[in-house]
């Protein structure tokens, strides 16, 4: 099965921006990869151009052992021809047929025969459980059911790579959670190659196996998910990644050790040296403990706000001039006003250059 | 001045005598041979102003067994129309029944486009001023009053008559910005203006003052500033000078006499102004022209032939209104003939209303918008 | 090779070749003419020999501009014409606003009674033939200026209305303005119904008057609607020929659309096409002055439509009187002039209202010398002549409705699915300019394009064709918007989801964009149907014996002072087009409204 690479492909609708600039990725077989990023980063167009809905200004995409796309040679294959299935944003499920019309549009285009269609429509909709619903219009689906009917439409075809637009955001959230559970399942049991656009990084988080992550038409950082949470490339993905957003302190570096007000915190061999002295720290809540006793390391606070959402207790902290957000689940709750100490507890420290680079 | 003018008419004759030569060589052609050929044509197009040519035309059918078209077109589109085509390679009309000769003369005849054909029976028996161009009949328009307002008979003296506060807002003529005709007609009372200042005089007994150049388009400015109505149609014209029951009907102005046929029958009180000084209106002609470039002349010719006869006229002899030069013709009961009426009406000069109408018009729209 | 070929196919794109077809079609039928046109005014024309003394055919010349805009019959010819022109347009925009604006505010904010039928039928006077106000008004109100028979007024009350009332601009405006006052009921109703109630309510809390919540919030949140209508009305107006024909005529007042009509009747081409020329330039000047003042506030209106339902305005005591007046005033804009127009038609000799009077010789008597007005034609159901024209009529309205609708449909796609670039925007544009040529003038750039053979085109003067061409043109905006919106509501990926499926472009439009704005189009096309059916001022210069239209037959009856048949003719046309309006309402649930792209 096959791999999908994209070497040095730039998109650009107008002449002086980008909307994806020399973006090159393989997107492993069977991964379930995400485009991750802000609106208007080039997620939707970098999926577009795979689906060869959108054509690259220049670049190359292979999938598999094909060229569907290459701006040297000039090839191209049509998108009905790449083997993938769309899965759009607003599922563009047809008004005017019935579920079982949708579904099975594709098959007639492609003369597939009767017995055939009726039998797998038959499997796809008891996978997706939408066998009571096969004779209904779209518009009298809910929302959730809507979307099982988009990607029923598309699996019915059978393709190798599955490309997912956004395909949550139209849900609420409680149908989130649930859909977001039988995508990965989905997943599993077919074995195919998904490649899943999102702005949420929760999301992308809790599916993916790898992440994409840009920023206005520039990869970012492309790797395991908890990789990028553990070790962001840069201050935009520790900024991007991770509720509540991640703490970032003023900090000075000074040859091997790093320094923020009184703490300071030893540097392994492996960090740059030809940076600073002025670089920020990234803390993320959980890397933050509390204490009502001050010890070594240790920096004094006052809790300006205490926001409880049930299974964990988040502080907001004044330090010195900084606001930081932390978690903090033991013991006694803390108090608006109370005066707290601040301990770092990081395991690996995440530090940015002026650019924002992460230099360990 | 008197001079040249004979000289210039002197000059119109031999070159219509020299035309005539050439153009009228139907003596010489053996009829039979014509209606033969006409026979195999078997059918024809013509282009007419008057409805009446497809009746006389369905008659013409009916005993001959040529299929004749007959496509109707107003005067200045029926002339526009034949010229585009001839100009742009387009035979398909093979003659035209139309009005206005000065811009037909100009755009179709001296163009070569058509030309003009004397068949036998009006070679011997028309006048020869009605041979070329070849005339169908004779239109007269005229003056009109309602006779319920006036038991006593006609109460138009002069033409000035018009002109004054009695008239203001009465007088009803057809458009002349879009009738040919009546352009014609008004550059013969330009030709005629002494006639035209003398009629002034004798209605009114003084001299006629002017602003304009001439009294014919002195007259022009004077209608229009007694506030004269402008029409559409002859037929609305007629009905609403005619119409019974009117405290303040309106008077006619050149709308054509046929429309007397319809006295009886929409019950008008209509009559047309036979002492107006100094024209009872004007006549001008329906001329037949035969395309030089005809699919069918010779079913064109004998169709021209038919018209010229008394049975072929018989459409247009059932009213009055029409007259044909054939002199066999009985006037319809109650019309005059053609010779009384020529006597009493002007026939406009071809030359002069040619060289002349842009001028009649410019001064009529001048003062058309109030 | 095959590649380069496949990329090369990915480029030609369905799209693209529509957008650059289109472009290619339309210019030449649009804008290629309108050059024509500015030329036919610098050239001498074969009858325009006589005012220009000594010029040959096809010379170039200057006479015209020097006669329409400086010589003595400069006057006549355009100053004049021109000053009544903006009078009667301006007057008539204002009127129709102020009629249809409070119409609509009455129906949809007030708990006035009767709004589902006030609705529906203050559209019929737009669906009506322009003229059919005018004619009912002379028969009304004509007095003895014009002579023959008495009108209506005069002959039961003894009093002849002044020629002011009878004839010329102020009949010509208020009649114009009842039949264009639905544009302004329409758009601004929309309009109104679109204001989120939450912007009134929080001006309400902080304390502002009914009154002040009109003139502060709601008249300024729907001035582009308003603008809209204005513009509509003032450019139809602008165009209209048959109202100022019959109206103005026997006042002598003339407006640009007779100078055109008589210039171009009276063989002087070039005087006409100024004319036509002057008319198109005042209609873009309107346009760039609706850009210049709403431009940006275009906006407005298409935001809001979310909010709450609308707190409706209790009128108390006023609401049936009010509903009663509206309803009477309706009335008398659309049954008493059909009524009168019909009755007409079933009096032999007009004007003579007595049951001896009373004949069906009009519809289906022999044709007759001697009985009734003695016109020598058959009654209008066994007429040849009519017949031909009201089948004329139906297949020109059909055929235009289906190739305005086609073109609708691909026009608008090629627009959205190219949005943004060059090519769409220039589409998008050149499909709007028949909007802001004058009816008439547009007629007048087309047979100035068409009248004579041009290169391999043959001369189309007289022919059907043209007549589908100049319909086709100018329904044209009214259809490309109304499939751009439809194409904007399937949105890109509908279509997107076939092309993945793998369907062509030809199964995708037959499979999947047109089935499901089936009703928007459907709607598209009876716009184009409706005014095709009414239609004279685009018409009137194009038809001739032979293609004539049951309109034009109609006003050459009129000018005949044949109303029987001429009222008998109109009266069909309404009912034709009544019915399929009620028709389309009933089986596809379509309005005008939509049409209209209210």
């Amino acid at each position: 099965m096959p791999d999908i690479v994209l070497d040095k492909v730039s998109k650009s609708f107008t002449k002086q921006t980008h909307a994806v600039e020399d973006l090159s990725l393989v997107i492993p077989d069977g991964s379930f990869t995400t485009l991750l990023g802000p609106s208007g980063c080039g997620k939707t167009t970098t999926l577009r151009m795979i689906a060869g809905l959108e054509q690259p200004t220049s670049g190359e995409i292979i999938i598999g052992d094909s060229v569907v796309f290459s701006g040297k040679t000039g090839a191209f294959v049509a998108p009905a021809k790449r083997d993938l299935g769309l899965v759009f944003q607003s599922y563009a499920l047809w008004p005017h047929f019935t579920v079982a019309e949708n579904i099975t549009f594709g098959l007639e285009i492609n003369s597939v025969g009767k017995k055939e269609i009726n039998k797998r429509l038959d499997e796809i909709a008891s996978a997706l459980r939408l066998d009571s619903l096969l004779e209904r219009y779209t518009s009298e689906l809910s929302g959730g059911q809507q979307q099982r009917v988009a990607i029923a439409r598309v699996l019915i075809m059978e393709p190798s790579v599955l490309l997912l637009d956004e395909p949550l955001s139209n849900l609420d959230a409680t149908l989130r959670m649930e859909m977001r559970a039988e995508l990965k399942r989905l997943h599993r049991e077919t074995g195919a190659t998904i490649i899943y656009v999102t702005h949420d990084q929760l999301e992308a988080l809790t599916m993916s196996s790898h992440i994409a992550l840009l920023k206005s038409g520039v990869l970012q950082q492309f790797s395991a998910p908890l990789e990028i949470y553990e070790r962001p490339a840069n201050r935009f993905a520790a900024d991007f990644l991770g509720s509540p957003r991640i703490n970032f302190v003023d900090a000075t570096l000074d040859q091997d050790s790093l320094s923020w007000g009184d703490v300071m915190i030893q540097l392994p061999k492996s960090a740059k040296k030809d940076v600073g002295p002025r670089v920020s720290l990234g803390l993320r809540a959980e890397e933050l403990g509390l204490s009502r006793t001050c010890g070594p390391g240790m920096v004094e606070g006052r809790v300006l706000t205490v926001l409880p959402t049930g299974a964990d207790w988040y502080y907001q902290v004044r330090v010195a001039d900084e606001v930081l957000t932390i978690r903090h689940n033991d013991e006694i709750p803390f108090n608006y006003e109370d005066i707290v100490y601040v301990e770092i507890r990081s395991k690996s420290l995440k530090i940015f250059d002026d650019a924002g680079s992460a230099i360990l | 001045m008197k001079l040249t003018q004979i000289r210039s008419r002197l000059a119109t004759c031999l070159a219509a005598s020299v035309c005539m030569l050439f153009a009228t060589h139907s003596g010489a052609e053996d009829w039979s041979k014509i209606e033969a050929a006409a026979k195999q044509e078997g059918k024809l197009l013509v282009y007419s102003t008057t409805s009446r040519t497809a009746k006389a035309a369905k008659a013409f059918s009916k005993s001959t067994g040529i299929a004749v078209e007959v496509v109707r077109l107003k005067e200045q589109e029926l002339i526009t129309r034949s010229y585009q085509e001839a100009q742009s390679g387009v035979h398909k009309v093979d003659m035209v029944v139309g009005e206005d000769w000065p811009a037909a003369r100009e755009l179709l005849n001296n163009t070569g486009y058509f030309v003009n054909y004397i068949p036998p029976t009006a070679k011997k028996l028309f006048a020869k001023k009605h041979q070329n161009p070849l005339v169908l009949g004779y239109i007269n328009r005229v003056f009109g009053y309602n006779t319920e307002k006036h038991p006593n008979g006609d109460p138009l003296k002069s033409v000035w008559d018009l002109t004054t506060d009695e008239y203001k807002g009465r007088v009803m003529i057809r458009d002349v910005a879009i009738t040919g005709e009546h352009q014609n007609a008004l550059t013969e009372w330009v030709r005629r203006s002494s006639d035209l200042e003398a009629a002034y005089k004798k209605r009114f007994g003084k001299s006629l003052e002017m602003t304009e150049a001439n009294a014919g388009l002195e007259f022009i400015k004077r209608l229009l500033q007694n506030d004269a109505i402008i029409m559409t149609s002859d037929t609305k014209i007629a009905a609403a000078v005619g119409a019974k029951g009117q405290e303040k009907p309106p008077y006619g102005m050149f709308y054509v006499y046929s429309k007397h046929r319809d006295i009886k029958k929409k019950d008008l009180a209509l009559s047309d102004s036979r002492q107006i000084d100094p024209t009872l209106g004007y006549m001008y002609p329906i001329v037949l022209q035969l395309s030089a470039n005809a699919p069918n002349p010779n079913a064109a010719k004998m169709f021209m032939e038919y018209l010229g006869t008394i049975e072929g006229f018989a459409p247009w002899a059932k009213s009055p209104g029409v007259y044909t030069p054939n002199p066999n013709q009985i006037p319809f009961d109650g019309d005059m003939p053609l010779a009384w009426w020529e006597e009493r009406m002007w026939l406009y000069d071809l030359d002069y209303a040619a060289a002349n109408r842009g001028n009649v018009l410019d001064v009529w729209l001048k003062y058309a918008q109030r | 090779m095959s590649l380069t070929l496949n990329r090369w196919r990915f480029y030609v794109t369905p799209e693209r070749v529509l957008s650059v077809c289109f472009i290619v079609l339309l210019a030449y039928l649009v804008v290629v003419p309108l050059f024509m046109m500015v030329k036919e005014t610098f050239i001498v024309h074969p009858l325009e020999r006589f005012q220009i003394p000594g010029s040959k055919v096809n010379d170039f010349t200057l006479a015209h501009w020097y006669r329409f805009f400086i010589s003595e019959s400069a006057y006549t010819f355009f100053y004049r014409p021109l000053v009544n022109t903006l009078i009667i347009s301006f007057g008539l925009s204002f009127l129709a606003l102020l009629i249809g604006g409070a119409m609509a505010w009455l129906v949809v904010r007030t708990d006035m009674p009767l709004k589902e039928t006030i609705s529906n039928w203050a559209v019929v006077p737009y669906i009506l033939p322009s003229w059919t106000l005018a004619l009912a008004w002379i028969s009304l109100f004509k007095n003895d200026r014009i002579g023959g028979e008495k009108g209506i007024v005069s002959a039961l009350t003894g009093f002849e209305p002044p020629d002011w009332f009878a004839y010329g601009l102020f009949p010509i405006t208020i009649t114009l303005a009842l039949h264009y006052f639905p544009f302004a009921f329409l758009l601004i109703g929309g309009a109104l119904r679109n204001i989120d109630a939450q912007l009134e309510e929080s001006a309400s809390l902080v304390g502002a008057g009914r009154l002040a919540i009109i003139r502060r919030i709601t008249i300024p949140l729907i001035v582009p609607s308003i603008m809209a209508a204005f513009l509509l009305s003032f450019a139809r107006g602008l165009g209209t020929f048959g109202t100022p024909a019959f109206l103005g005529g026997p006042v002598r007042e003339f407006v640009l659309s007779t100078s055109l009509y008589g210039n171009l009747i009276g063989q002087r081409p070039g005087l006409g096409y100024l004319a036509a020329l002057v008319m198109i330039v005042i209609g873009m000047l309107v346009l760039y002055m609706d850009h210049r003042m709403v431009g940006a506030r275009k906006s407005f209106v298409t935001v809001a439509g979310k909010g709450a339902r609308l707190g409706l305005i209790e009128l108390g005591r006023w609401r049936w009187a009010l509903a009663g007046f509206i309803l009477f005033f309706l009335f008398s804009v659309i049954v008493v002039p059909l009524v009168a127009l019909a009755i007409d038609t079933v009096m032999l000799i007009p004007g003579v209202y007595s049951w001896e009077n009373l004949t069906l010789h009009y519809w289906i008597g022999e044709a007759s010398y001697s009985i009734g007005l003695g016109t020598g034609e058959a009654g209008i159901l066994k007429n040849p002549q009519i017949l031909s024209a009201l089948k004329n009529t139906f297949s020109l309205a059909f055929v235009v409705a289906v190739v305005t609708c086609l073109m609708g449909i691909l026009v608008g796609y090629a627009i959205v699915k190219r949005r943004g670039t060059f090519i769409s925007k220039c589409l998008d544009q050149i499909s709007f300019l028949p909007y802001l040529i004058p009816s008439i003038a547009l007629g007048a750039t087309l047979l100035a394009m068409f009248a004579v053979p041009r290169g391999p085109i043959p001369s189309l003067h007289g022919s059907f064709l043209l007549l589908v061409i100049v319909c086709s043109i100018s329904a044209l905006p009214y259809a490309v918007k109304a499939g751009i919106s439809a194409m904007r509501q399937i949105g890109g990926e509908l279509e997107e989801a076939a092309l993945m499926a793998g369907a062509g472009w030809w199964t995708r439009m037959r499979k999947i964009i047109v089935p499901i704005q089936k009703s928007t189009y459907f709607a598209g096309m009876l716009l184009p149907f409706i005014s095709v059916t009414r239609e004279l001022s685009l018409v009137i210069l194009l038809v001739t014996p032979t293609t004539q239209l049951a309109t034009t037959i109609s006003l050459l009856f009129t000018d005949r002072g044949w109303y029987p048949y001429t009222n008998g003719i109109v009266f069909i046309l309404t009912v034709v087009v009544v019915g399929c309006t009620v028709l389309s309402r009933r089986v596809m649930g379509t309005s005008l409204a939509k049409g209209l792209g209210g």
